[in-house]
């Protein structure tokens, strides 16, 4: 009963302190709110569209090319209306101008030798695709220039057509002329035309271009989302954790903690009750950062017994890192730069294995930090987080946890009877 | 007469720093007892090891028979602590602070509910009960200390100078609710720097001074140590220096000491020093500006036993 005494008097405390509502449960949303605004609109949309679909201007200079009239209508069309909101424009000036007034988010304009440089067999020459964005916008540019690159991968076929045919007729010493590479060009196209209007191409196109692009760049935003509220989620727990324990140095100081001492109450059962409470604050405030960030982001943390064993496990093992780090602290006047300075290195420490999955270029780091994060506790919480979003159990982990969780917590007790005993 | 308290050669050092050095004494039942003496002198290192927060380097006490060192917890059950200083929940109302520290106590439901109306009537704060500990005045906060530490109707209650730096009424209130403690036969153990309060309260003092208790006793007992002396304190017009070695020349002078321009006699008749003090100053060039006479008291012993004065 003690136990109980004890964390719901300092319940009663957190609910009543600005600071720890503010920090606990105002910060971490007010953060969640920030990226929801950020990502605008995530969550909303129809047919499980993730994202508002960005202004796009398209300008076709090559009006009299086949290729560049059926990239622009492809573009326009319907196809990509749930993807893009994009409009014709004739004038590559005004469409520039448009990007830059913040009308629209991207400007696509075909040259006007397009089809041209598709057809020019043997030549080496490039297809120069101007995409003019504005470079205050990340998602919807990068949606634009997926989509477009995949298309133009398509229609890289017409050159490479062109090419093989041109090297066919060679080897029996048949010149290609430009009319032929030209007929060959339009085949080409037409047959890829065709594939786009008809069912199967649409499914060609859903498959190996258009839908796919959308796909991979949905997944990897939200990814991205996931892993940053991971990270987030985590270093507020901890932090969270640390500023609760700090009540133990106040109380101390207050000299109600002594007072306790002086009761028949155990002391480990006053410390047990310092700790439930700090487990109940941060088992709350990560249920609700799971909640919102699932509301607003549609993360799939993972299944309900993993979800429930990572919350269990995160709770624990910050709480108890939070006993453990204050029971080295004198006073508070300690506890803010060494809460700030232990909790955020240790916590880059255990993040980095999630960092490294946000940043380009940097996965191929994940073998070595998946390692060496998990001489943090934040570590073990990154992991269990990552194993339960991507389905996989999280049993041997969360034990982990659990371990480390009571060694830390016995060492806490050990160091504070200690202190109180002397 | 059964003993509620017995300390018995308690040590207790600070690095070089002796706190407590050899310190022995025994309370009986529904006695008030006090340590009396300057800051720093160890009354509350004594009071700390009593409680159980510091464990003595040698020394044991009993609390009604229950060792401090080897039943603790027991030892604990049966004190009630007031800390020196105010160890409340100054986000909790009167009534939540009450009901907190009763549970540690381990009372519960209706039993700690009726005992929470009964203390708050003792502290008289029954109409304040639902406001913020944090919005009371000094001498409330006081009283709601106290009365922490009344909760569980504890046969020996510990005091750690709980009116430092409170107003007049609340101190009176305080003391008035420490005779009526013993009144209901609990054993109070007392520590103040204030003399008035021993003197007031106190059935037995102990004087303390540097870690040890230096004199033990009744008021009468100990005012019997410095003889039936008189204490006077003047103050002079010019430095007091002028006139101290003359002053102490004097026949019938037992003592004098300076302080921050007054001066402290010490005589056996002060009928008959007076009119040489008087006299002695003005052939000095100097002039009494202010003169009260003090029948022996427990100052006077504290100076006659360390020559010093308490508040130094």
């Amino acid at each position: 009963m003690i136990v109980l005494d004890v964390a719901w008097k300092d319940l009663m405390h957190s609910v009543r302190s600005v600071f720890m509502l503010v920090f606990a449960l105002g910060l971490p949303l007010l953060t969640a709110g920030v990226f929801y605004a950020a990502f605008g609109g995530l969550s909303s949309g129809e047919n499980g569209r993730m994202i508002a679909a960005p202004r796009v201007m398209v300008v076709n200079l090559d009006s009299a090319g086949q290729a560049g009239t059926m990239l622009a209508d492809f573009l326009i069309g319907e196809e990509l209306s749930g993807v893009l909101d994009a409009v014709r424009e004739s004038d590559p000036a005004a469409a520039r101008a448009a990007v830059d007034a913040g009308e629209a988010a991207v400007a696509v304009i075909l040259p006007e030798n397009f089809t041209a440089s598709l057809t020019a067999a043997g030549t080496g020459g490039t297809v120069a695709v101007e995409i003019y964005q504005d470079p205050a916008l990340t998602v919807g540019p990068a949606i634009v220039r997926s989509i477009v690159g995949q298309l133009l991968d398509g229609f890289a076929g017409v050159r490479v057509s062109v090419q093989a045919s041109g090297e066919a007729l060679a080897a029996r010493s048949i010149p290609l002329d430009p009319q032929t590479a030209a007929g060959i060009a339009a085949q080409y196209t037409e047959w890829v035309q065709a594939q786009m209007s008809s069912g199967d191409g649409q499914d060609w196109l859903d498959v190996q271009s258009v839908s796919g692009a959308k796909q991979e760049s949905m997944d990897t935003i939200a990814r991205m989302i996931s892993a940053i509220m991971a990270m987030m989620m985590i270093f507020y727990c901890f932090f969270t954790g640390t500023a609760a324990a700090q009540s133990i140095l106040q109380e101390q100081e207050a000299g109600t903690l002594p007072r306790m001492f002086t009761t028949p109450a155990r002391r480990s059962m006053i410390l047990a009750g310092k700790l439930l409470a700090v487990l109940v604050t941060l088992l709350l405030q990560l249920a609700i950062l799971l909640a919102v960030s699932g509301w607003a982001f549609r993360i799939h943390w993972g299944n309900p017994v993993s979800v429930v064993l990572g919350v269990v496990g995160t709770g624990a093992l910050s709480a108890s890192f939070a006993i453990f780090v204050t029971s080295f602290l004198k006073d508070t006047k300690q506890a803010g730069m060494v809460y700030g300075v232990v909790v955020n290195l240790v916590g880059w420490v255990g993040i980095s294995r999630l960092f490294v999955l946000i940043i380009p270029g940097l996965d191929k780091y994940a073998s070595y930090t998946d390692i060496v994060s998990l001489i943090s506790p934040q570590g073990w919480a990154a992991q269990i987080w990552q194993e339960s979003m991507a389905g996989n159990p999280v049993w041997i982990t969360v034990t982990g946890m659990l371990v480390l969780s009571l060694v830390l917590f016995g060492i806490g007790v050990f160091k504070f009877n200690r202190r109180f005993s002397e | 007469m059964e003993q509620a308290i017995q300390v018995q050669d308690l040590h207790k050092a600070f690095g070089a720093i002796r706190a407590v050095d050899g310190v022995g004494f025994s309370v009986a039942r529904s006695e008030i007892f006090s340590l009396l003496g300057p800051n720093g002198a160890g009354k509350t290192t004594i009071i700390s090891m009593l409680c159980g927060l510091l464990r003595p380097d040698s020394g044991e006490a009993f609390l009604l028979g229950n060792s401090i060192l080897r039943q603790a917890a027991q030892a604990r059950a049966v004190l009630g602590v007031v800390p020196q200083d105010i160890a409340l929940y100054m986000d909790l109302s009167a009534r939540e602070n009450l009901s907190f520290w009763g549970k540690m106590y381990n009372l519960r439901g209706k039993a700690l509910s009726r005992r929470i109306d009964e203390v708050l009537d003792i502290i008289g704060l029954a109409d304040r009960q639902k406001e913020r500990v944090g919005s009371f005045s000094g001498g409330m906060k006081r009283r709601v200390n106290i009365g922490v530490a009344l909760l569980h109707k504890p046969p020996i209650i510990i005091m750690d100078e709980p009116t430092v730096g409170i107003d007049p009424q609340s101190r009176r209130h305080i003391l008035d609710a420490v005779k009526e403690l013993r009144g209901q036969g609990m054993t109070v153990l007392y520590t103040t720097h204030y003399m008035e309060e021993a003197e007031e309260l106190s059935d037995r003092v102990a004087v303390m001074d540097k870690g040890k208790i230096i004199a033990c006793g009744t008021n009468a007992e100990l005012v019997q140590l410095v003889g039936q002396d008189t204490r006077i304190e003047l103050a002079v017009n010019v430095e007091s220096a002028r006139v101290l070695d003359a002053w102490r020349a004097a026949e019938g002078v037992r003592g004098v000491t300076a302080d921050d321009g007054h001066l402290t006699v010490l005589a056996g008749d002060s009928n008959a020093v007076l009119p040489r003090l008087f006299e002695s100053a003005a052939s000095r060039g100097a002039r009494i500006t202010s003169l009260e006479i003090r029948e022996p008291n427990l100052e006077a012993v504290f100076l006659h036993l360390t020559g010093r004065a308490l508040r130094d």
